[in-house]
C-alpha cells in the first residue's frame, strides 16, 4: 500500500506553530461499484446503472432540489464532498439537505466514493481523475458506460474536453435531457442581468479579502445582522469581540443572519440612546441562538489600539448607540424561504426578510400556493433580492401545508425516518417482548400498583408513579420513567437522528416526533396492563416528605390505570372510592402538597403562562373554541415528583460526573425590567422587591384585586417576561454556584423525565446509568467540547420548537376569529408605550394595541376618556396574520363601567 | 463497502513497519525503528565488564518533541517510571545474564516520534537491538497495540485513535512460548466479552509480526553472510 505523507501547521495549546504530519494510505482496491464490472467485482447493495452522474460542489449546494426531481438517480459522490458538506451541515441548511440525500438513499442510488483513500484521486482534481479512472472500466464492462460530468467550472469543461470526458452545465443538462418543467428551478436567465445604475443607498461590496485585513486592523466589525420583526428597516448587529452593539443605518442588501463587515459612521451622526419605558413585551428578539460570548484572545490586541478604546469608553460612559452602514457580506445565510407569490414577487412568511423577485414561466400556476425558494443574488441596481423556486409546497390557506411552512420556517426536521434509523428498532416490531434475560438484570416492580397521570389523548407516556405505606409513618414513592435509552443506543444511526431532531415539537393539530412512532406510541410508552422497561428514581419519606434514602435503577413495570388528570382528580375526590390506588394517589397528593410547601418556603416561583388550548370542530377542523389551560390539582402532582426526581437525578450525575454533567439552569431575570415592573407596582400601591426569588414569589402572592382573579394571573404574566430562559448547559462550562435554577429555587436541577420526547433526557439517563454502574458511559459522551456543542444545539432547537408552537398557536387563534369577525369582549390595558396603549383579552389570553393618548406613566386617555392602567374596557377584535404572528386589531368601543 | 479508518487503512492493518539495524558501530548493538510515523531509536552495550551493581540497565526516555502538545518527561512521572520498570521485569526474565555476575548489559531507548502505539514499539525496537548486539535471549519479544474504536476491533493504533478509542490493550507476547509478558490495557469502561475480543486479536497479530521480523532478521544476516 501506497503511503502518503501530508503535513499541516497547527497551533499548540501554548499557541506556537508546530507542524503536524500524518500519513495517508492509499489503496487500490476501492471499487467503482458498476453493475458487472468485472475489474472490481464487488457484491454490494448498491449498483450503479447507467448513466452515472458526478457533480461538483456548486451544483451539490444550489441544484440539489432539481437532481431530487430530475431523472439523475445514479450518482457518484466523492468523500470529500460529504466531508465538505457534513462540517457546514449546522450552519447552512443547503449543506443539510445534501446531506439528507445521501443518508436517506430511498429514491437515488448514491455511492460515496472514498477518494481521499483511493490511489487513483490524487494530485489533481479528484473528480475528473475519478472520471478517468471510471471511463479506464468501459473496457471491463458488458455494455457501454455513460458517465456524465456536471459542473458550472468553465476550466473543468476545458479539461473534460481534452480527456473526452462527457460534461455539462446544468442548465444545458436540464435543456437537453430534462422535462422543462424543470426549468423553472434552475433561476435567473442572463437576459436579466443588465447593467444598470446603482439606487439609492446601495453600493458594491468591498472585495472580503480587504475586509477581513480591515477588521483585523480594527477598522471594520464583523458580525451577524438582526433584524427587527417588526420594521424590517431596523437592523442591529452584536460584535461578539467588544460586546457593542452596533444599529444599521445603511443596509445594503443584507438578509437577516448574514455575517457582515460595518464600517462605524462618525460619531455626529449617531443618536442619543432613548430609554425606553415601556415594559417590553417581544420577548423573542434574538432567536439566533448564538448568544453565548466566547470573547477571543485575539481581541486583546486589537483592544489595546488606543483610538478604539476610547471609542468604547464613550460608547459606555455617555450611553451611546454607535450607527454603522453595511460596506461588505462576508457570508450569506444559507437558509430557504417560505412564502407566497404576488404577481411576480415573492413574500417570505418571516417578516424579517424582505420580498424577493422570483423568475418564473408560469405565474399563474403559481398565485395561492406556498413556495420555498432559494436566494439567488441582490445585484446593486436592483431594490429586491433575486431568488429561485425551491418547492412548490401545496395550496395556501390548507392547515396542514400551513403547518409545514411553520415547521420549515423553525429549521424543524419534516422528513420521514431513513431506513438506517428504522433498522435500528427491534425487529419484533409491535410484536416485541422483554426478554428473561432482561427482565432477570431489572428490578421487578410488575406487582407493583403503578399508574401515569396525563392529559387527555396523550400517547406518549413516559413517566408513571406509585406510594405505598411502610412501617415507622415512612412512605416509598416511585417514579418510573420509560427507558429510551434501552432502544436508542449510543451512536446508532437512530441516536444520531435523535440528536439532530432534539426535541418533539408539538403543534396545536399534529405532533414532528423525535423518535419513529414505533417507540413513542408503543413500546416506550407506559401503557396500562403491559410489561414495560423503566428507568426507576424510588424515595423513601416521612410524612413530612423529608427524602430519607433514594435509589435509582432499571426496572420492568406494569402500569395499572391510564388515568387523565381530571379522572385523577375525581378519584381522589370521591370518598367513597377506597380502592389500593385511589388511596396511592391520595398518598401522593399528599406528599406533593407538602412538597410544594417545602419549594416555595424556598423560594420557587410559581408563574403563568400565556398558553392556550383549542378546541376543534369535528367536521370542518376548525377551531371551535379557545381558552386558557385549566389546571386540577392532580397536574401539580404530577410535576411535583417530576421535579424532585430531576433534581434528585441531577445531584446523583453531578457527583458522580462533575465535568461532563448535563444540567438546566435559569439564570437570574432580567434586574432592569423588574425594576421597571417594580416602580409601576409601587406606584399602583404594592409591594413588589425582587432581591431573591423568594421575595419576588411572596411579592406576588399578595398583589390581589378584588372580585379579579385574572389580575394575579396577569401580573405573573408579566414578571415571565422579565424572566430570562432556562438553558441546558455542560458542567464543564459554568461553575458550581452558576448551575442554580432560579425559577424553581433547586441548587441543581436537570430534565430525566421525557426522554420520549427529549433528547436531553436521552444523555441524562445514560449519564445516570452510568453513574450507578449500570451500564458504561459512551466515549463520546465524555468528551467536554463535544457535549458543550451538544448542549448548545439543545438549546437552540428547544427554542426554535417553541417558537413554532407559538406560531402554530398564533395561525389557530387567526383561523378562529377569521370566522368570528366583530367579536366584542373585555379587555384589560396591560402597558403603555409611547403613542400606543397594550390589551388583553382575559378570555383568549390575547394581546393587541390601541391608540391613546400618553398622560404619564399611569394615566391615558382614549377618545376622550380616561383611563388608568390595569383599567378594563370594551374592544372589537380583529385579526391578521402577518408572518406567523397574528396582528389583532382592536378596535376601542366605549367604557364598560 | 469496506470501512477504513482515519488515515485510509482497514480495520486490521499494521502501519509500515521499517527497521534499520547497526546504526550506530561505536555501540554493540543498535537501532532505529518505524512504525508509521512512530520513531524509536535504541542502543545496547555489552555484555561488558561490570561497572555497577546491576546486571541489566535500561534507560527509557521520551524526547521532548515528540508530541505535538511538548511535555517533559521526567523520572518522577509516574507512567515513564512504571514502564521503565515493566520493561525492566520483561528484559531480566529473557535475556540470559551472566550467572556469575561479572558483566552488565546496558540498554538505552528513546522515543522520537510519538504517534500511538508507542509503548510497543519500544518492546519491538529493544527486542531488534539486541538481536542486533548478539545477546543471547530465550525467546524473540514482540508487541502489539489493539484497540476498540466504535465498536471496531483495530490495530496499531494512531496518536488520534488512541485519543477516541474506547479501549487500547498493549501487549508484549513470547511467541515460542506462548506467553504474554506485559500486558497493559487503558480505558474508561469495557466489557467482558470485548476483552477477549482484544486479546485474542493481539495474541494472532502479534505472532504475525513474530515471524515477519523473523523472516527480515534471517534476510539481513543472511546478506550480512554473503558479503
Amino acid at each position: 500500500m501506497k503511503v502518503q505523507l501530508n503535513s499541516q501547521p497547527r497551533l499548540n495549546k501554548r499557541l506556537q506553530v508546530m507542524i503536524q504530519a500524518k500519513e495517508v494510505y492509499l489503496s487500490s482496491d476501492i471499487p467503482c461499484q458498476i453493475r458487472g464490472c468485472a475489474f472490481c467485482n464487488q457484491e454490494s447493495d448498491i449498483q450503479l446503472e447507467n448513466p452515472i452522474f458526478m457533480l461538483d460542489n456548486e451544483i451539490l449546494e444550489q441544484y440539489i432540489d432539481l437532481i431530487e426531481q430530475s431523472n439523475i438517480n445514479n450518482i457518484v459522490v466523492l468523500q470529500s464532498q460529504v466531508a465538505y458538506f457534513r462540517k457546514r451541515q449546522q450552519q447552512s441548511q443547503y449543506a443539510q439537505q445534501m446531506i439528507n440525500l445521501i443518508e436517506s438513499n430511498f429514491s437515488k442510488k448514491i455511492y460515496v466514493y472514498q477518494d481521499e483513500f483511493s490511489i487513483h484521486t490524487q494530485n489533481g482534481n479528484p473528480l475528473i481523475l475519478l472520471a478517468q479512472w471510471y471511463n479506464s472500466h468501459r473496457q471491463f464492462l458488458k455494455t457501454e458506460l455513460d458517465l456524465c460530468l456536471l459542473t458550472q467550472n468553465y476550466q473543468m469543461h476545458q479539461q473534460c474536453k481534452n480527456l473526452n470526458i462527457k460534461c455539462f452545465t446544468i442548465q444545458d443538462y436540464v435543456k437537453l435531457y430534462e422535462n422543462n418543467d424543470l426549468l423553472d428551478f434552475l433561476g435567473m436567465d442572463e437576459e436579466f442581468e443588465q447593467n444598470q445604475e446603482a439606487i439609492n443607498n446601495q453600493f458594491p461590496y468591498i472585495p472580503v479579502e480587504e475586509c477581513v485585513q480591515q477588521i483585523k486592523q480594527g477598522l471594520l466589525f464583523e458580525g451577524r445582522i438582526s433584524i427587527d420583526r417588526n420594521n424590517i428597516k431596523l437592523a442591529r448587529i452584536f460584535v461578539k469581540q467588544f460586546q457593542l452593539e452596533i444599529k444599521i443605518n445603511q443596509q445594503n442588501r443584507v438578509l437577516h443572519g448574514d455575517r457582515v463587515a460595518v464600517e462605524l459612521l462618525s460619531e455626529d451622526q449617531w443618536e442619543q440612546q432613548q430609554k425606553q419605558k415601556e415594559i417590553k413585551f417581544d420577548e423573542d428578539d434574538d432567536d439566533d441562538g448564538n448568544n453565548n460570548t466566547h470573547t477571543n484572545d485575539t481581541s486583546h490586541e486589537i483592544m489595546s489600539t488606543s483610538h478604539l478604546q476610547n471609542l468604547f469608553r464613550k460608547v459606555q460612559s455617555q450611553n451611546l448607540v454607535p450607527y454603522g452602514k453595511v460596506v461588505s457580506v462576508l457570508q450569506r445565510t444559507e437558509r430557504h424561504f417560505c412564502g407566497h407569490v404576488e404577481n411576480n414577487i415573492f413574500v417570505p412568511a418571516d417578516g424579517r426578510y424582505p420580498n424577493f423577485i422570483l423568475k418564473h414561466s408560469k405565474y399563474d400556476t403559481l398565485q395561492d400556493k406556498k413556495i420555498q425558494v432559494q436566494f439567488v443574488d441582490w445585484p446593486v441596481w436592483s431594490d429586491k433580492p433575486l431568488c429561485k423556486l425551491k418547492k412548490v409546497l401545496g395550496k395556501a390557506g390548507d392547515m396542514y401545508i400551513e403547518g409545514n411552512v411553520i415547521l420549515l420556517e423553525h429549521q424543524v426536521e419534516i422528513r420521514e425516518f431513513s431506513h438506517q434509523v428504522l433498522a435500528c428498532l427491534p425487529i419484533e416490531g409491535d410484536k416485541y417482548r422483554i426478554s428473561e434475560q432482561e427482565i432477570k438484570r431489572r428490578m421487578d416492580l410488575r406487582d407493583i400498583l403503578v399508574c401515569s397521570i396525563d392529559p387527555v389523548g396523550c400517547k406518549d407516556i413516559d413517566d408513571t408513579l406509585h406510594c405505598r405505606r411502610l412501617e415507622n409513618n415512612l412512605y416509598e414513592v416511585g417514579v418510573h420513567i420509560a427507558d429510551v435509552s434501552h432502544f436508542v443506543k449510543p451512536d446508532s444511526a437512530i441516536d444520531k437522528e435523535a440528536a439532530h431532531r432534539c426535541t418533539t415539537v408539538y403543534l396545536v393539530d399534529r405532533r414532528t416526533d423525535m423518535l419513529p412512532k414505533l417507540l413513542t406510541e408503543n413500546l416506550c410508552s407506559l401503557v396500562s396492563n403491559v410489561d414495560r422497561l423503566a428507568f426507576s428514581v424510588i424515595w423513601i419519606m416521612d410524612d413530612q416528605a423529608n427524602i430519607k434514602d433514594v435509589k435509582f435503577g432499571k426496572s420492568v413495570i406494569r402500569s395499572v390505570a391510564s388515568l387523565h388528570y381530571q379522572q385523577a382528580q375525581e378519584m381522589i375526590d370521591n370518598p367513597n372510592d377506597n380502592s389500593q390506588l385511589t388511596q396511592g394517589i391520595r398518598l401522593l397528593n399528599m406528599l406533593a402538597k407538602k412538597l410544594k410547601q417545602l419549594r416555595t418556603d424556598q423560594g420557587a416561583l410559581s408563574l403563568a403562562s400565556n398558553q392556550v388550548k383549542f378546541s376543534f370542530d369535528d367536521e370542518t377542523h376548525n377551531p371551535s373554541d379557545v381558552r386558557m389551560y385549566q389546571l386540577y390539582d392532580t397536574n401539580s402532582l404530577v410535576e411535583e415528583f417530576m421535579l424532585l426526581a430531576n433534581c434528585s437525578v441531577a445531584n446523583q450525575i453531578l457527583q458522580r460526573f462533575p465535568s461532563i454533567s448535563v444540567l438546566r439552569r435559569h439564570q437570574e431575570p432580567k434586574m432592569k425590567q423588574l425594576k421597571e415592573l417594580q416602580i409601576l407596582m409601587n406606584d399602583l400601591g404594592y409591594q413588589f422587591s425582587f432581591d431573591t426569588s423568594k421575595l419576588l414569589s411572596e411579592s406576588l402572592d399578595q398583589i390581589q384585586r378584588p372580585n379579579d382573579s385574572f389580575f394575579n394571573k396577569l401580573i405573573r404574566m408579566i414578571t415571565t417576561r422579565c424572566m430570562n430562559e432556562a438553558l441546558y448547559v455542560c458542567t464543564a462550562d459554568v461553575d458550581y454556584p452558576e448551575l442554580y435554577h432560579y425559577g424553581l429555587a433547586a441548587e441543581l436541577y436537570t430534565h430525566f423525565t421525557s426522554p420520549i420526547r427529549r433528547y436531553a433526557d436521552v444523555l441524562v439517563h445514560r449519564l445516570l446509568a452510568a453513574s450507578i454502574d449500570l451500564e458504561s458511559l459512551p466515549p463520546s459522551m465524555s468528551n467536554k467540547i463535544r457535549m458543550t456543542r451538544i448542549c448548545d444545539k439543545l438549546n437552540m432547537r428547544h427554542r426554535m420548537a417553541r417558537f413554532a408552537s407559538r406560531a402554530s398557536s398564533d395561525y389557530h387563534t387567526y383561523l378562529f376569529f377569521k370566522n368570528r369577525p366583530q367579536q366584542i369582549d373585555q379587555a384589560i390595558i396591560t402597558g403603555i408605550l409611547t403613542d400606543k396603549v397594550t390589551v388583553m383579552i382575559p378570555r383568549y389570553v390575547l394581546e393587541g394595541t390601541i391608540d391613546a393618548q400618553i398622560i404619564d406613566r399611569m394615566n391615558i386617555i382614549i377618545q376622550g376618556t380616561r383611563y388608568r392602567i390595569f383599567d378594563y374596557i370594551q374592544v372589537e377584535i380583529s385579526v391578521e396574520l402577518h408572518s406567523f404572528h397574528k396582528k389583532i386589531h382592536m378596535k376601542y368601543i366605549k367604557n364598560n363601567n | 463497502m469496506s470501512l477504513k479508518r482515519q488515515d485510509g487503512r482497514n480495520l486490521q492493518q499494521m502501519r509500515n513497519i521499517e527497521f534499520k539495524l547497526a546504526i550506530d558501530l561505536s555501540v554493540d548493538g543498535s537501532c532505529l525503528y518505524k512504525q508509521g510515523l512512530t520513531e524509536v531509536i535504541c542502543l545496547v552495550q555489552g555484555p561488558r565488564a561490570k561497572t555497577q551493581s546491576e546486571l541489566l540497565l535500561i534507560e527509557y526516555s521520551v524526547s521532548p518533541f515528540s508530541n505535538i502538545e511538548s511535555k517533559r518527561s521526567s523520572k518522577f512521572d509516574k507512567d515513564y517510571s512504571m514502564f521503565a520498570e515493566n520493561l525492566k521485569e520483561s528484559f531480566e526474565n529473557l535475556i540470559i545474564l551472566d550467572e556469575n555476575g561479572k558483566s552488565e548489559i546496558s540498554i538505552s531507548v528513546c522515543v522520537i516520534q510519538n504517534d500511538g502505539s508507542s509503548k510497543s514499539a519500544v518492546f519491538n525496537a529493544i527486542t531488534l537491538a539486541l538481536l542486533d548486539a548478539g545477546v543471547s535471549m530465550k525467546d524473540f519479544l514482540v508487541s502489539v497495540t489493539v484497540g476498540l474504536d466504535q465498536g471496531n476491533l483495530i490495530v496499531d493504533l494512531t496518536q488520534e485513535e488512541s485519543k477516541t478509542a474506547q479501549g487500547e490493550l498493549t501487549i508484549s507476547y513470547q511467541s515460542r512460548k506462548q506467553k504474554i509478558d506485559f500486558y497493559e490495557l487503558k480505558t474508561l469502561k469495557l466489557q467482558q466479552q470485548e476483552m477477549d475480543q482484544l486479546s485474542k486479536l493481539a495474541v494472532s497479530k502479534a505472532d504475525e509480526i513474530y515471524q515477519w521480523m523473523k523472516e527480515e532478521i534471517y534476510q539481513i544476516k543472511q546478506k550480512q553472510i554473503d558479503q
